[in-house]
């Protein structure tokens, strides 16, 4: 797991949280092709984070001695990757095909 | 952001490859897509001297050519280019080498003649799109070499996504910044030394709002040829992701790129009267953009005219009728900063993207907008051999003022969670271009110009963390006070996860579908317009408003498994509906419920299961089991005589209270779902049967001691007779030694209007066994009570 600057509107600093990816084991290539799943990064999206941006706190009538942390995941992303679903759009068909994996 | 790691070079000494440069830059917040090789394939492409050419014996416009491609050999190549000769420096695709496009160069014969490979054009190579003739290299080229290596090319490429915070680093500049600062190296801008010819041109500038023009500057070049740009700007720029057009307008785009300053280039003869003016656009004004579209413009757009004549959208696109011409000789250039919620109002509202909106919109480097104009004069000047005009034009009605900002070292220890010395951070805004003044423990630094995203002292620390490493900071388990007691007892949450597991361990299938539905569904089903809640920016029209019913879903995922082949299906879904209601503060009822869906066969079809349809008792038994199953008292179901969407339609009542109700869904919408079988459908309250779950209480009633005695009694009755009704007839009885009623059988004589019911009727005493003598008596009592109270016969 890595902790990566980046950016969101509501938290500074900001960071993006990756993990080593699933399908390659953080190589970046399987059986010598880049890993589709990470694009040959080796690393995996899985979640934003940060410290609270001190405006957010200020819009709600905070003391500005307020520090707090946000973080936030996708189920389903997290889903993909635990049982290795390649399409997100498969959540929200209902396949019973699908559904009676789980 | 596509930036070649040889131009970054020309702004700082970086010697490492370009995967470490991505590793390190990403880990910064500026995150490594992907490293491109754009010319990869011109490493089987081979430099060759043409020794011989003669005119092909059987046709007038091909040549019979011997080649020298520094192998022992000399190659015969058959060559079609009308402007190939003997003594020039080419570039030969040999056998077996594979060109840009994937063709595979094979041995052949051209009328006779043989031919070993193919002497190549600029567009057979991806270089251009010149296919005029072959392309001649320079005379001092090397033989045998590849061409990849004799040709200055930009052959690695970095795309970096960038975040919207970091318009800076939309230019090899930034980059280069970046750079120098991660790797402690120095960074080298450019010092320009301009020339200028005699001649003196004004074009007087008027800014008409300095909110939305913060800076225009313009200069006049003269003499200018246009032409195509010398190969190492033009493959730069196709490197980049942008095609090469003209000099003129290859040199604004390799400014944008070098510097992140967006240029436009003005025709000057065009420009009537010749005085720039900056003004919002007049509502419903017309103007003609450089992609021929006629735009109708809005008070909200910024225009830059000529007097009174719009000759660009600001920022966006610039006009048809200045566009740079062959017949261009003297030249424009403008280089501006525009207020960027302006330039992105119009470009959203138009779908215009172009890379100097992009740009506009994130913010430009006001200090650097005249160098970048001062850089691309002068290589104008180089490449279409122009005279820069004397006189700089410039109006900067609203320069930029740099933000002062506290930063207190210890702040950003806290707030990162780190024990940083405060050199660090000194360093950190050092190397990032912000000067900083120390008094003690708190310290003020001041803002560069091309970071527009550094006003507060939490983007300070931002900066400190990012270059310290946020993955460098050791993680910390925040102590909390939880106590043993659960806490969802009784929650929302807890109720329907019993209802899912109910549902499931039931085998049925548990389905999630949107919130937002389509107003055509809706219509569809005839539900009323009235109490539907709209979205104001829908995605789609397929998703254009709140569900008010858990129905359209439910069928949605009828059709895709009938569609996938489904034969059995049976699903439910948990969610909640909204419906319109002005007496609420957000005008919206949200009403959790829960929805049954069945159709097709009750049972997998394979042996020994019955291959039979599913039928309303299926849906009916499933809603009995859930009551059960949460102890609620079992229901009445009473028809109705109309619904929306379901007929028949049967309400669910528990006591007085109306929990739902089931049906059949109308053949008609049932089969714009694809649906050819039946199609029941429930829907339930569970907000209510929450309640009602909660109420219930288990009583224990003491297991009997004596025996029962069953008696069946058979009504005969009228077709229209119903179960239900002889059914609580008899439980209104309330016969203190009858303890259960079951219906358990039907009959219907074919050549009768008769329909036989027969109950079987539990008798038992609580403190001694019953007589058979006295049973019958009770029994019969009981069948006379009916026949009179039913008018049935038995």
């Amino acid at each position: 797991m890595r902790f990566r600057q980046s950016f969101f509107p509501f938290t500074e600093p900001s960071a993006e949280v990756d993990i080593s990816c699933f399908l390659c084991n953080g190589a970046g290539t399987k059986h010598g092709e880049t890993c589709r799943v990470c694009k040959g990064t080796g690393w995996v999206e899985i979640l934003g984070c940060g410290m609270v941006d001190p405006q957010v706190f200020a819009a709600v009538d905070y003391p500005s001695d307020v520090t707090g942390f946000a973080f936030g995941l996708g189920v389903e992303r997290i889903a993909m990757l635990k049982y290795g679903i390649g399409d997100l759009r498969q959540f929200f068909e209902n396949d019973l095909r699908f559904l009676q994996q789980f | 952001m596509l930036l070649s790691l040889s131009w970054l070079r020309e702004f700082t000494p970086y010697e490492g490859t370009a995967q470490a440069l991505g590793d390190r830059l990403t880990m910064l917040g500026l995150e490594l897509e992907d490293i491109k090789h754009p010319f990869e394939v011109l490493k089987e492409i081979t430099t060759g001297y043409v020794l011989e050419c003669k005119m092909h014996p059987d046709s007038d416009h091909l040549h019979c050519c011997r080649v020298d491609v520094g192998q022992e050999a000399l190659l015969d190549i058959v060559c079609g280019a009308p402007n190939v000769a003997a003594g020039q420096k080419v570039a030969v695709a040999t056998i077996g080498s594979k060109l840009p496009d994937g063709t595979v160069i094979k041995k052949s014969k051209l009328r006779g003649q043989p031919s070993h490979g193919m002497i190549c054009s600029e567009r057979e190579l991806g270089l251009s799109e010149d296919h005029s003739g072959i392309m001649v290299l320079d005379n001092s080229t090397p033989v045998g070499m590849k061409l990849q290596d004799v040709l200055t090319l930009d052959t690695e490429i970095l795309d970096f996504s960038i975040t919207p915070n970091r318009a800076d680093c939309l230019s090899v500049l930034g980059l280069a910044r970046e750079t120098a600062m991660a790797f402690h190296l120095p960074l080298t801008i450019k010092e320009l030394t301009p020339t200028y010819g005699e001649e003196s041109t004004e074009v007087p500038i008027e800014i008409t709002d300095p909110k939305l023009c913060w800076l225009y500057a313009g200069r006049v070049v003269h003499n200018m040829h246009l032409g195509p740009s010398p190969l190492h700007i033009r493959q730069r720029l196709q490197a980049c992701g942008i095609r090469a057009i003209s000099n003129i307008v290859d040199v604004t785009n390799y400014i944008l790129l070098e510097c992140g300053q967006p240029l436009h280039a003005f025709d000057l003869a065009k420009l009537n009267p010749r005085k720039i003016v900056v003004r919002k656009a007049r509502p419903n004004e017309t103007f003609v953009t450089l992609d021929n579209q006629e735009r109708v413009l809005k008070d909200t757009d910024l225009c830059i005219c000529a007097g009174d004549t719009p000759v660009a959208l600001a920022g966006v696109m610039g006009g048809l009728d200045s566009e740079i011409t062959s017949t261009t000789t003297q030249v424009f250039v403008e280089s501006a900063v525009f207020n960027p919620p302006t330039i992105r109002k119009t470009s959203r509202r138009l779908g215009l993207s172009s890379e100097s909106s992009y740009r506009f919109e994130r913010g430009i480097d006001q200090q650097r907008t005249i160098w970048a104009l001062e850089r691309a004069t002068a290589l104008l000047q180089e490449l279409g051999q122009g005279t820069v005009d004397k006189h700089l034009n410039v109006a900067e009605p609203n320069p930029f003022i740099a933000a002062q900002i506290p930063f207190r070292p210890k702040y950003a220890n806290a707030l990162l969670g780190v024990n940083l010395e405060p050199d660090f951070a000194k360093t950190v805004f050092t190397g990032l271009g912000l000067k900083v003044s120390e008094k003690d423990t708190s310290w003020q630094v001041e803002q560069a110009s091309w970071r527009p995203d550094l006003t507060r002292e939490a983007d300070l620390v931002e900066e400190v963390g990012r270059v310290y490493g946020l993955d460098n900071i050791k993680p910390l388990l925040p102590p909390m006070q939880l106590s043993l007691e659960r806490h969802d007892v009784g929650t929302e949450f807890a109720f329907w996860r019993q209802v899912r597991h109910w549902g499931a361990g039931l085998g049925l299938n548990e389905v999630i579908n949107y919130s937002f539905v389509g107003q055509k569904d809706l219509d569809l089903l005839g539900l009323p317009k009235d109490v539907r809640i709209a979205i104001k920016n829908p995605l789609s029209q397929e998703q254009d408003v709140l569900r008010p019913t858990i129905a359209p879903g439910l069928l949605q995922s009828l059709r895709q498994n009938l569609a996938q082949g489904a034969v059995s299906v049976k699903l439910f879904e948990l969610c909640h509906v909204f419906t319109l209601d002005e007496t609420l503060e957000t005008h919206t009822k949200e009403t959790a419920m829960l929805g049954l869906l069945f159709s097709g066969l009750r049972y997998e079809p394979v042996w020994p299961n019955p291959q039979e349809d599913m039928d309303y008792s299926d849906i009916r038994g499933v809603i009995e089991h859930l009551l059960r199953t949460l102890h609620v008292e079992q229901p009445k179901f009473v028809q109705v005589a109309e619904h929306a969407y379901l007929s028949p339609c049967v309400q669910i009542f528990i006591g007085d209270t109306l929990l739902g109700h089931v049906g059949v869904v109308k053949s008609a919408i049932a089969d714009t779902y694809l649906a050819h079988k039946l199609v029941y459908l429930a829907e339930i309250n569970l907000a209510l049967l929450q309640e009602l779950a909660a109420k219930a209480k288990v009583k224990f009633t003491p297991l009997a001691i004596y025996p029962c005695v069953k008696r069946d009694i058979t009504f005969i009755g009228s077709k229209s007779l119903q179960v239900g009704t002889i059914k609580a007839a008899l439980l209104d009885l309330k016969h203190p030694l009858i303890c259960d009623v079951a219906f358990v059988s039907l009959y219907e004589p074919k050549e009768s209007t008769d329909k036989h019911l027969s109950f079987r009727l539990t008798f038992r005493h609580n403190q001694r066994t019953l007589k058979d003598a006295e049973v019958d008596k009770e029994r019969d009592k009981v069948a006379q009570a009916i026949v009179k109270s039913l008018g049935v016969r038995i």
